[in-house]
């Protein structure tokens, strides 16, 4: 297997790193990918106690500056190293940094290893560091580092520093499906016997593993559902061989289970329509219809004298129907001029662009434009056919009739 | 005139003028006083508005509260037990919190919902982060650190929360996220993804405040930080409902005294369906009504709680009764003007007895009508009260239609309608004639039985040639069939006998108290306030109008009687530069020549330039600073369409 030609070569170069009794040199880095889920944190971290080596851990995603990289960095060395001294104080550059990791391995005479969790977030976020970091082998002497760089990303598309030696590279496949079939296996608990909790997995993944392969999310699921599969059963008012009629009983949950599977919600409110001020879903509406509109169509629908229609068509091969495309930018110009047209009002007071302004923090419309750009930003409806068609039936504003595609 | 004469004449008008002086004093004092107590009366309405607010609000929020309450000990006792299983816990419960968009209410409903957390659990810690301080992720923990009372050397992480919880048994810390769909989404999942990590360590639990949906933050978030989440729904009363609570409490409950005019009922509704949808600035816009009320209206001392206003009117001087007597209500409904404080309180109790009374009625119309197929006055309790404000209910068509669909109601519902109108009699307090009508047609319903025939009385056999011959024709037939319905129309059974009693007395009764409009009862100006237009204009202020009138007529803000114009259209040369730039751009088309505009600007301002001395460089700077700034207020936009021309936007002034 895969998992085990990638966990055996890992534990080699780490072995042969370490142990040996005249030890080769460490590796600057080595880069450990693979997707969420798949076990490179856990698989890293059983190696690591298993051959028995100083570890420090960084959390990569907590950075979000340089100086803090270095305090973590150091922080994790002097924990991994059980050293007694005062830590010093570190300052905003990477000198100071290595200064302090050089005197520690100084005084502790082993090979350290530093696991950075979330690798990619640092090599995008924090290229400074990074830059120095993959270089350490300058600055640290005798080789007795090794950075452990755990990341979700494939090492090709990550920006690794050129100028840097390349670092031993490992990915990890993902779990195939016996594989997570075994380890769900694990999760039984002490009362619910064997052949009910096998009959449950199968049932598990047949259903949500086509939907999903990440084992967080299956172990979630597992908790969640086998009470509720496993209640007939210890009512007594189904055998607990009977799959078939077990299944049956299940089915419903699980398909409203699936539906809300990334959610991770058990309530599901199917006909419910946001709670928003009047002209707010007047807003909302005008918005979608300047979205899914050409400009050229809005004299025929919003004028009260659009003239004559021309009758004439050209023919320009077949047209491309707009909700198939995506929301078209506008102007609030356009916005302002549709909404005053169906509600047929004249209230320019600032409290209609103040509503405009609430709908824009809550995302159903979005500035399309640059933040730079104060006096004519481009919006964009943000709202799906379906919720408009619910705001505007609460209205009693017949949408389909303003829609240019809508046939 | 004699020394002795004027002398004598001197000291009695010298006499008189102190007396004057006297009685001004103890006019002033007098209205000092009542001032005074107006002004007291406006604090303690206005304190128990906030308090009827308060209490609605957490009678509105203790089922959810107590839902999420019960969540988060599950979700801590289980969490706990994997801790102890378990090395690496990494699920984060979320509670998304359904608050809407009345972003006003929020503060109260996350204060409630934050001490309720701190009181039920004893070791834990609530932090409240809104999304103006989520802009990065240092801020972020910053503010979460400030508020855990954590303290940090340089930048705050959650290694610095968990370092400092090291030590000890970590709280649970409840992080509460308002507004969270402003925060931006890259900072929003970040933080998730971290929080979710550190669960090891600490024990967090997230709560979002969103005012659209879960499937909105579903859609946000990354599957990374999503899958993290354990995300469980619950929700918040709606604000419509919210509304109708506090108007059934406060302004709509038979006991309050201050009153909108149906107008400014009517907007204030308009501005809460159609605007804000926040129950907390109605409730500012009602208490700044009253304000103003107790403010100008000399008559408002009276406007108290019954036994206060009583209280306050048996002490009435001549002046206010003058005042009092020149009400208009009070002037079109009395022979005689009230002469005494003693008049004054049996009008008053007069009033007061009367407006319970037509409340109850109006909460019964409502009960009946929710039995008919049709709800008549619309289906709403604060419709019908507006109704009632302006309108003569018992006139309208809508009151003719409630008796009749009344006077056919079926068995089941009318017994129903007696019973609950008996109940909620029971309740109210005092209304004799109701109550015994109620009470005499329940009594039969219950003793007698209703489902016996009446004798009828022999129909006679029309005697006319006519008449007995058959009919030719459709018309004819319908003619003899209605007049035999006619002869028919008396109760069939003792049912029919008992509900056509009480349709008849209610009739009398609702005639007694809705044949007049609320708000044009006499007295009602103490208690009503009408003054839709200035509420409307100090609560919704128009900006652009003002900004409008600014620019067309300066003199009405820098008071320059240079800038003074005759006509608002008008211009001249002392006037500001924009306001000149401005007239012009209103009498120009949608597209505007920048060169001709400057040209009329320069044309106009020449007189000043001559005699300041102002060179052509700096009198075009000043126009473009002004276009500049006619630009900013959005009234004008750069074009591309023709050269050296601005464009007018759509929604200009």
């Amino acid at each position: 297997m895969n998992r085990v030609k990638c966990k055996e070569g890992i534990e080699a170069i780490l072995k042969l790193s370490s142990c040996g009794i005249v030890p080769p040199p460490l590796p600057p880095a080595i880069y450990v990918s693979g997707s969420a889920g798949c076990g490179k944190t856990f698989l890293l971290k059983q190696i690591l106690a298993e051959i028995g080596v100083d570890v420090a851990f960084v959390k990569a995603n907590e950075i979000y500056s340089p100086r803090l990289f270095y305090e973590a960095f150091v922080h994790g060395i002097h924990q991994a190293t059980g050293s007694s001294a005062k830590l010093p104080v570190i300052g905003d550059n990477p000198a100071s940094m290595f200064y302090a990791v050089e005197e520690l391995l100084a005084a502790h005479h082993r090979p350290v290893f530093v696991m950075i969790e979330r690798a990619d977030l640092f090599l995008k976020n924090q290229q400074d560091a990074s830059t120095a970091l993959t270089q350490h082998e300058k600055f640290v002497k005798d080789h007795r580092l090794c950075v452990i760089f755990e990341s979700r990303v494939a090492f090709h598309s990550v920006i690794y520093p050129k100028s840097s030696v390349t670092p031993v590279i490992f990915a990890v496949p993902e779990y195939s499906q016996q594989e997570v079939e075994t380890i769900l296996r694990k999760e039984r608990p002490a009362d619910i016997s064997d052949v009910l909790f096998h009959n449950f997995i199968q049932a598990i993944m047949g259903y949500f593993y086509l939907s999903t392969h990440d084992l967080r999310l299956l172990k979630y699921v597992v908790k969640e559902q086998l009470p509720v599969y496993a209640q007939p059963v210890l009512d007594g008012s189904v055998s607990e061989t009977s799959a078939i009629l077990l299944w049956r009983k299940i089915e419903p949950i699980f398909r409203a289970a699936r539906a809300s599977l990334f959610l991770k919600s058990s309530e599901e409110e199917e006909n419910r329509i946001i709670d928003l001020p009047f002209f707010s879903k007047h807003l909302l509406i005008a918005s979608y219809l300047a979205s899914f509109n050409p400009p050229k169509t809005d004299k025929r629908y919003f004028l009260k004298n659009a003239g004559k229609l021309k009758k004439k068509r050209s023919f320009r091969g077949p047209e491309v129907k707009q909700r198939l495309i995506g929301p078209l930018q506008f102007s609030m110009d356009r916005l302002i001029a549709i909404f005053e047209s169906i509600t047929e009002t004249e209230d320019r007071s600032i409290s209609i662009l103040s509503q405009l302004r609430t709908l824009v923090r809550l995302k159903l419309i979005t500035i399309a434009s640059s933040d730079t750009q104060i006096l004519q930003p481009k919006l964009k409806c943000n709202c799906s056919e379906d919720f408009i068609t619910k705001i505007a039936h609460s209205v009693r504003f017949e949408l389909a009739s303003y829609l240019f595609d809508n046939v | 005139m004699t020394f002795d004469k004027y002398s004598a004449t001197l000291t009695i008008s010298k006499k008189n003028r102190r007396r004057g002086f006297e009685k001004q004093v103890a006019t002033i004092s007098d209205m000092a006083i009542r001032q005074k107590e107006r002004f007291e009366a406006f604090v303690e309405f206005s304190e128990n508005v906030d308090e009827k607010l308060r209490r609605l609000h957490l009678d509105m929020t203790e089922r959810v509260f107590n839902e999420i309450i019960d969540y988060i000990t599950d979700v801590d006792s289980l969490l706990e037990a994997e801790r102890m299983l378990e090395e690496n816990v990494r699920l984060l419960p979320v509670i998304c919190f359904n608050t809407g968009i009345n972003l006003a209410d929020h503060k109260a409903t996350f204060e409630i919902l934050g001490g309720k957390i701190e009181k039920t659990f004893e070791h834990c810690r609530v932090c409240r982060l809104s999304a103006n301080k989520l802009s990065t992720l240092k801020a972020t923990f910053t503010n979460m650190c400030n508020q855990l009372g954590v303290s940090f050397s340089v930048d705050a992480t959650i290694s610095t929360i968990e370092q400092h919880f090291a030590s000890e048994e970590p709280p649970l810390i409840a992080v509460i996220l308002e507004n969270c769909e402003s925060i931006d989404i890259r900072i929003f999942s970040k933080f998730l993804e971290i929080v979710a990590n550190s669960q090891s360590a600490l024990k967090i639990i997230v709560i979002l405040g969103i005012a659209t949906d879960t499937e909105m933050i579903k859609d946000l978030i990354p599957y990374e930080a999503l899958s993290l989440c354990d995300i469980r729904q619950f929700r918040c009363m709606a604000a419509t409902h919210y509304l109708q609570e506090f108007l059934d409490e406060e302004v709509m409950h038979p006991d309050s005294y201050f009153q909108l005019s149906g107008r400014c009922f009517e907007w204030s509704l308009i501005e809460f369906l159609s605007h804000d949808f926040s129950v907390a600035n109605y409730a500012a816009k009602l208490k700044f009504a009253a304000l103003t009320h107790y403010a100008n209206n000399a008559c408002s001392f009276a406007c108290q709680p019954r036994e206060k206003a009583l209280q306050a009117a048996k002490t009435v001087g001549k002046r206010e009764l003058t005042c009092i007597n020149s009400l208009p209500s009070v002037k079109n409904s009395r022979k005689e003007s009230i002469s005494s404080p003693a008049e004054l309180v049996v009008a008053l109790e007069e009033y007061f007895e009367d407006e319970r009374k037509t409340r109850i009625l109006l909460k019964c119309l409502l009960l009946v009508q929710s039995f008919m197929i049709e709800a008549v006055f619309g289906a709403r309790s604060r419709q019908v009260y507006m109704r009632s404000l302006c309108e003569a209910l018992y006139k309208s068509n809508e009151y003719r239609k409630f008796i009749t669909y009344y006077g056919v109601l079926d068995k089941n519902s009318f017994i129903a309608t007696i019973k609950k109108m008996s109940a909620l009699l029971e309740e109210s307090g005092e209304f004799e004639v109701l109550k015994s009508a109620v009470e005499h047609a329940n009594e039969r319903l219950q003793t007698e039985d209703i489902d016996k025939l009446i004798e009828e009385p022999d129909l006679k056999e029309p005697d006319t040639k006519r008449a007995k011959r058959a009919p030719k024709n459709a018309f004819e037939l319908q003619k003899q069939l209605k007049s035999m319905t006619l002869q028919n129309k008396g109760p069939k059974s003792v049912f029919q006998e008992i509900r056509k009693d009480f349709c008849e007395k209610f009739d009398k009764i609702a005639q007694k108290f809705l044949i007049e409009a609320r708000q044009d009862k006499p007295l009602a100006e103490i208690f009503f306030f009408y003054k839709q237009k200035m509420i409307d204009v100090k609560m919704v202020p128009p900006i652009v109008d003002n900004i409008e009138r600014s620019l067309k007529n300066p003199f009405l803000y820098t008071k320059d009687e240079k800038m003074a114009l005759t006509n608002a259209d008008c211009t001249n040369e002392n006037l500001p530069p924009v306001c000149v730039a401005f007239k012009l751009f209103t009498q120009m088309g949608s597209m505007v020549n920048v060169a001709d505009w400057l040209d009329s600007c320069t044309c106009i301002l020449e007189n000043r330039k001559h005699k300041n001395k102002i060179k052509r460089e700096d009198m075009e700077a000043t126009f473009f600073q002004s276009v500049s700034d006619l630009q900013f207020l959005g009234l004008l936009k750069p074009t591309q369409r023709k050269t050296d021309h601005v464009q007018k936007v759509t929604w200009a002034l």
